[in-house]
């Protein structure tokens, strides 16, 4: 049974990018456009883990995860935030919020797929 | 035009001072008609034109000066009200129409923006999904080559080498049924050889039978002799001799047909021996020949899968060189997000200076007081909502570096 990962940005491409890495590897893999579409994704249904970018329209990332942690099907869900920021603020923000791990946009496909790994099992 | 204004007195000081001089004047006339009423003489005559002289000259000058004062305060006055209608002018207006330009141009450029980032956008997005078909695609045939190559390579049941091994055992078995044929039939000519030696040893029966034949015959006709020697009652005994004479006829004539009989069975096994010793041979040819041919027929297959084995692994090499290639351009295409998030945040500063411009225009015409934008909180404004390291590198005006390779992940 292939893990379920939701990829949270309002980049359609970088959508496109992460799936194309995470499928090869196995996963099945389910999009949302921002915080709001993804917050209306988690509607019970098993998710392994969730990918987010952090600047968003709508609901931002970290927002995003903040509400995410509250809902009890998806507490211990792991989150990995994947974004243009390094700024070690955000980072301490991101962590604050929940998230387990903070990717920097370029991210190299295998770089992710062993974050991915080593959060859950494939 | 204020350091003009520095170098004239003020208008007090320019008043006390035309009055001292004109009193000071008045003074000097006066002593000099005193002097004159002592008595008229042509040095006091002289004294008083130069007295009367030096005063109209006074008064020439300081009536001048006076005009000169009041000129420079109307220019003083003409400037400070051209300053305050300039000023006026600024209030209502803007700066010399800076703002109406900023309003007019800030749009279309946000408009000129907006078209590009969506245009990169749906150009990347289609270039991702045509990636993503290409990566899926190469997906199955890699695997589809990683199942071929490891059919043709591996030793599970079904791959080309346990297909070759099995084919080779068996079609060697067959070679060693044909062997066992060939020996069975090789024992049988033994045996048949071995019967023409019994035949042989018949023949000397059937002449030992030919011999006691003929000895009974000569025994009989000897009793025969004797029985008609002996007269009547030798008579019996002449028949039994007879009947000795015929059994030993009835034996020789066997003895002959079984001979006969002996020769057909002899020529019949030599004509079966010739004929098996034939076979034998075209047999052990047929088994070299069929050895020969598997031998060929295996190594052949062994080459080909040879071949497709060292082409899968090609494949295989190459398919994994395209998926490291894949996997660069999955991290080249990102920069769209990088350049996307760069110019949004462009785009929002333009929309906010056209929205503030709009709205201290509003307040200007209500006050009628120039408004002053806060450059300083712009420029931090502008700074907090930075999302990439190259937009503060760029807002610093530091020397433009290269885009962002990979990093580490950081993990909490």
């Amino acid at each position: 049974m292939a893990k379920t990962v939701l990829i949270v940005d309002d980049s359609a491409s970088l959508r496109q990018v992460v799936n194309i890495a995470l499928k090869g590897a196995g996963y099945n893999v389910i999009e949302a456009c921002d915080g709001k579409d993804a917050l209306s994704k988690l509607n019970g249904e098993k998710i392994h883990l969730i990918i987010s970018d952090v600047n968003m329209p709508n609901m931002d990332g970290i927002t995003f995860v903040k509400e995410a942690k509250r809902l009890p099907n998806y507490k211990f869900t792991p989150i990995i935030m994947l974004t243009t920021e390094s700024q070690e603020e955000k980072k301490k923000e991101g962590q604050a919020a929940g998230a387990k791990a903070w990717v920097v946009k370029p991210f190299q496909p295998a770089q992710m797929l062993s974050a991915v790994s080593k959060l859950i099992m494939p | 035009m204020d350091n003009k204004k520095k170098k004239l007195p003020s208008n007090t000081t320019k008043f006390t001072a035309t009055w001292s001089i004109c009193l000071a004047m008045g003074i000097v006339q006066i002593l000099v008609v005193a002097w004159l009423a002592n008595g008229v003489s042509l040095i006091r005559l002289a004294a008083l034109s130069a007295s009367l002289l030096i005063t109209a000259t006074i008064t020439a000058w300081v009536l001048s000066y006076r005009q000169s004062s009041q000129i420079s305060s109307a220019l003083s006055v003409a400037q400070q009200n051209w300053d305050e209608a300039l000023r006026g002018s600024r209030a209502t207006d803007g700066i010399c129409g800076l703002d109406e330009l900023c309003l007019s141009i800030t749009p279309i450029l946000v408009r000129q923006i907006d078209t590009a980032r969506t245009q990169t956008q749906e150009a990347i997005t289609s270039l991702a999904q045509r990636f993503s078909n290409i990566s899926e695609r190469l997906g199955s045939a890699v695997a589809a080559s990683q199942q071929t190559a490891g059919g043709l390579t591996g030793n599970a049941e079904g791959s080309a080498v346990h297909v070759l091994a099995v084919s080779e055992r068996e079609l060697t078995s067959l070679i060693g049924s044909l062997e066992s044929a060939q020996g069975a039939r090789a024992a049988m000519l033994t045996e048949i050889r071995g019967l023409m030696r019994y035949t042989d040893e018949l023949r000397n029966m059937i002449d030992e039978v030919g011999a006691i034949a003929n000895q009974t015959n000569l025994l009989a006709l000897n009793a025969s002799i004797e029985a008609a020697r002996a007269g009547e009652t030798g008579r019996g005994f002449a028949v039994v001799a007879d009947e000795v004479r015929n059994l030993s006829g009835v034996s020789s004539d066997t003895a002959k047909k079984m001979a006969d009989k002996i020769g057909a069975v002899n020529t019949a096994i030599s004509n079966a021996s010739q004929i098996a010793e034939n076979t034998s041979i075209q047999d052990e040819q047929s088994i070299h020949a069929s050895e020969s041919l598997i031998r060929n027929v295996i190594d052949r297959f062994e080459r080909v899968t040879s071949r497709l084995s060292e082409a899968s692994e090609l494949l295989q090499q190459e398919s994994s060189g395209i998926g490291n290639e894949v996997g660069e351009v999955l991290v080249s295409l990102q920069f769209q997000d990088r350049v996307n998030q760069i110019l949004s945040h462009a785009q929002n500063s333009m929309d906010k200076l056209v929205e503030h411009i709009k709205a201290a225009q509003t307040k200007q015409r209500e006050s009628g007081e120039l408004q002053r934008i806060d450059s300083a909180g712009w420029m931090k404004d502008m700074e907090i909502a930075y999302a990439t390291e190259e937009q503060r590198h760029n807002h610093q005006g530091k020397e433009q570096v290269k885009s962002a390779d990979a990093q580490d992940i950081t993990f909490f």
